[in-house]
C-alpha cells in the first residue's frame, strides 16, 4: 500500500503514510475488542481452567495435610512427577527467549508478529514452573529458608548446592523475562492511553511510563531492547544449564555426565518451540490475527524444530554411545535399563516423539498444514514430558546398590496437579495474552518503516 | 502526574508520511534551527539518526556498571555468609570454592545490568512527561509523525508557513 508519487519528489518513492500504520493499529486492537460470543467463550475458557487449577490446589492442601505418603514418591524415587514438572515447564519458558531476543539480535524479521505470544509464554511458564519446587518441597513454607538472611538458626545457605543456583537462576530468568516483556508493551501502551478514555486511559498512562515516541527515547529504547536482548540470551542458556546440574553434578548413574548442560538447552527448546505452536496455531483464529501470523510464521517454526530435533537426537546417541563405550557398568547398566527395563515405554516415546515425528516437517505437505502441526507438537511435548522423567525416575530408580533399587509409580494427587498445573499456565496465559496486544505492534510499524517483510 | 506547563514557544507539525517529516527534519536543520523534537510511531533508524543526535549519557555504560556492581555483590555475600558458617559440609572441596559462587554471580550480574536497562529507559520516558503536554499529538502513537521546533516568537509564522509547504496536515503553535 506503499503510495508513490513519481517526479514531483524526490523522496517519495518508499512513502509509509499514517493510514498504513493505523491500520497496523487497528488490526491488533480488535483482536481486545471481544464480540458477546468471543467474550463469553474467552470467559468460560478462564473460568474452566480456574476451576481446575483450584482443585489442583486443594489436592495441594490436603498432600501438605497428609505428607507424601499419599503420592508415589517413596525411597529411592524422591524426585518424581514434581521436579519433572519443574524441569518441563522451565523448558518451555526457553523459547519465548529464543523467539523474542535470540531472533532479534540475528535480525530474523519474521519473529515480529509472534514474539508477544512467546514472551508471555515465557513469563507463565516460568511462574508456572516455579510452583513445582515449593510442591515438592512437602513443608511449602520452609521456602523462606533459600533467601539468605540473617537468622537465629545462625545458618547460611549453602551457594555450594546447585539447587541453590537454580534458585537465583530462576527468580532472575522471571524478573528479566518480564522487564523485557514489558519493554516492549510499553509503546503499545503510549497507543492504548491515546486511544482510550476514562479509567482505562488512566491505568495505560501509567503503564506507558511517559511514552511520547520523540527520537531521543526511541534511540535509547532501541540500544535498552538490543542490550536486554544479549543479556536475555546469556541468561537463557545459563538457566538451563543451571537446571541440568541440579543432576549433573550428583553421581547417579545416567545423569553425571557433561553433555547434560547443551542437551537440557537444546531439549528445552525444542518442547518450547513445540508450545509455542501448541498456542499460537489456535491462538491466531481465537484472537483473529491470520492475517499477521501466517503460515509462512508456523512453517518458520516448524523448521527451526527439525534443526534442534536434530541437536537432541545426536545428544541422545551421544549419551548412549558414551554409556557404550566408556568401562562403567553402572551407567551402561542404567541406559541398558532405559532401553528395555521397566521404563522403556517412557524411552521409546521420547525418541519417536522427539526424534521421529519432527522428521516429518521435512514434508512441506506437513509444515504448511496448521493442523498437522498442531498435532505434531502436542507429541512433542508429550516426548519431551517423557524424556525429562525418563532421566529423572529411571536413574533414581537403579541407583549403585541393587538391595535399594525401586521404582515409581505417580498416584492420583500428582497427576492432579500436574493437570492442575497445565491449567494454571493455560489460565494465565489467556488473561495476560487477552487484555494486551497479542502483536507487538510497534514493532510491526517499525518492519513496514524499514521495509522488511515480517 | 499532572503535566508540567510548557514555556516554550515554537510550532509542532503533524506529517502523515515519513519522508517529509524527514525533510522537514533535515530544512529545520538546514535553517539553524536546531532545537527540534520528531515524534514517530515506531522505530525508524532513518529518522532517528537524522533527528536525534547520539546522547553522550548511553545505556550501555550504565548497565555495564550495575552489572559490574551485581557481580561484586553477590561475590561478597556469598564468600561473607560461607565464612560465616564454617561447619559447612563441602564433601573434600575448600569452603570458598569459586565456581559455584561465580555461577550465583553471574545471575546476579545478568539481574542488575537487566534492571538498570529498564530502570533507564523509564526515566527517560519520565523525564519526557513535562515535554507531553502541550507538544504531543495523540495521533503519534498511532501512524501519524510530528515535529516539534522551537523557536523565537518572530519566526514562528515563518516556520509554521515552511511546514506546511513540506506538506505537514496541521500545525500549531505554542
Amino acid at each position: 500500500m506503499a503510495l508513490s508519487r513519481p517526479g514531483d519528489d524526490p523522496v517519495s518513492e518508499r512513502t509509509i503514510t499514517a493510514g498504513r500504520l493505523q491500520q497496523i493499529s487497528d488490526d491488533v486492537l480488535a483482536a481486545l475488542a471481544w464480540t458477546r460470543v468471543g467474550w463469553l467463550a474467552y470467559w468460560a475458557a478462564v473460568g474452566l481452567c480456574f476451576y481446575i487449577w483450584a482443585i489442583a490446589a486443594a489436592v495441594w492442601a490436603y498432600q501438605i495435610h497428609e505428607g507424601f505418603t499419599i503420592t508415589g514418591l517413596k525411597h529411592p524415587v524422591m524426585w518424581g512427577f514434581y521436579i519433572t514438572a519443574f524441569v518441563f515447564w522451565i523448558g518451555i519458558a526457553h523459547s519465548g527467549t529464543l523467539v523474542s531476543a535470540i531472533l532479534f539480535l540475528f535480525r530474523a524479521h519474521w519473529r515480529t508478529p509472534i514474539a508477544r505470544m512467546a514472551e508471555t509464554m515465557t513469563i507463565v511458564a516460568v511462574m508456572t514452573a516455579a510452583l513445582f519446587p515449593v510442591i515438592h518441597l512437602g513443608r511449602a513454607w520452609r521456602l523462606y529458608w533459600l533467601i539468605p538472611y540473617p537468622n537465629q538458626r545462625g545458618l547460611w545457605i549453602n551457594f555450594s548446592s546447585p539447587l541453590v543456583w537454580d534458585a537465583a537462576a530462576i527468580a532472575t530468568y522471571f524478573i528479566v523475562s518480564l522487564l523485557f516483556w514489558f519493554m516492549d508493551l510499553v509503546p503499545d501502551f503510549a497507543l492504548l492511553r491515546d486511544r482510550s478514555h476514562g479509567w482505562a486511559h488512566t491505568i495505560y498512562r501509567y503503564l506507558a511510563f511517559g511514552w511520547s515516541g520523540t527520537a531521543g527515547q526511541w534511540r535509547y529504547f532501541r540500544s535498552a531492547y538490543t542490550l536486554m536482548a544479549g543479556l536475555i540470551t546469556a541468561l537463557v542458556v545459563s538457566v538451563h544449564s543451571i537446571v541440568s546440574w541440579d543432576f549433573a553434578m550428583a553421581i547417579v548413574p545416567g545423569w553425571h555426565s557433561s553433555i547434560f548442560a547443551p542437551y537440557f538447552v537444546a531439549g528445552a527448546i525444542l518442547s518450547g518451540l513445540s508450545m509455542l505452536l501448541t498456542l499460537v496455531i489456535p491462538g491466531r483464529e481465537l484472537l483473529g490475527i491470520r492475517a499477521y501470523v501466517t503460515a509462512r510464521h508456523l512453517e518458520n517454526i516448524a523448521k527451526l524444530i527439525v534443526a534442534v530435533s536434530l541437536i537432541v537426537t545426536y545428544a541422545y546417541v551421544t549419551e548412549l554411545f558414551f554409556a557404550w563405550l566408556g568401562d562403567d557398568g553402572y551407567v551402561r547398566s542404567a541406559f541398558a535399563n532405559r532401553g528395555v527395563g521397566h521404563y522403556a515405554p517412557l524411552f521409546w516415546l521420547s525418541f519417536v516423539c522427539n526424534s521421529v515425528v519432527p522428521l516429518t516437517f521435512f514434508s512441506a505437505a506437513v509444515r504448511r498444514s496448521a493442523w498437522k502441526l498442531f498435532v505434531a507438537s502436542i507429541l512433542i511435548n508429550l516426548g519431551m514430558w517423557s524424556e525429562r522423567l525418563l532421566i529423572i525416575v529411571s536413574s533414581l530408580s537403579r541407583e549403585f546398590n541393587a538391595y535399594s533399587w525401586g521404582t515409581y509409580m505417580p498416584r492420583w494427587p500428582e497427576w492432579t496437579i500436574l493437570l492442575g498445573s497445565g491449567a494454571w499456565f493455560v489460565f494465565w496465559f489467556l488473561l495476560i495474552i487477552g487484555h494486551v496486544p497479542p502483536v507487538p505492534i510497534a514493532d510491526m510499524k517499525e518492519a513496514v518503516l524499514e521495509g522488511h517483510d515480517a | 502526574m499532572r503535566e508540567a506547563p510548557v514555556r516554550v514557544c515554537g510550532v509542532l507539525a503533524v506529517f502523515d508520511d515519513r519522508e517529509r517529516v524527514l525533510a522537514a527534519v533535515r530544512r529545520a536543520k538546514a535553517d539553524g534551527l536546531l532545537r527540534l523534537t520528531a515524534f514517530a510511531p515506531a522505530y525508524d533508524c532513518e529518522l532517528v539518526e537524522t533527528a536525534s543526535p547520539p546522547s553522550m549519557l548511553g545505556i550501555g555504560p550504565f548497565s555495564l556498571s550495575a552489572g559490574a556492581f551485581g557481580w561484586m555483590a553477590a561475590l561478597v555475600a556469598t564468600i561473607w555468609t560461607t565464612l560465616q558458617w564454617p561447619v559447612l559440609m563441602v564433601g573434600g572441596k575448600p569452603l570458598i570454592a569459586m565456581p559455584p559462587l561465580l555461577v550465583v554471580a553471574f545471575e546476579v550480574l545478568i539481574l542488575f545490568a537487566a534492571a538498570a536497562t529498564a530502570g533507564m529507559l523509564a526515566l527517560r520516558g519520565i523525564s519526557a512527561r513535562p515535554l507531553r503536554g502541550a507538544v504531543y499529538d495523540p495521533r503519534f502513537s498511532d501512524g501519524s509523525f510530528g515535529l516539534w521546533i522551537e523557536c523565537p516568537v518572530s519566526r514562528v509564522a515563518a516556520v509554521a508557513e515552511t511546514m506546511h509547504e513540506l506538506g505537514a496536515v496541521e500545525c500549531r503553535t505554542v
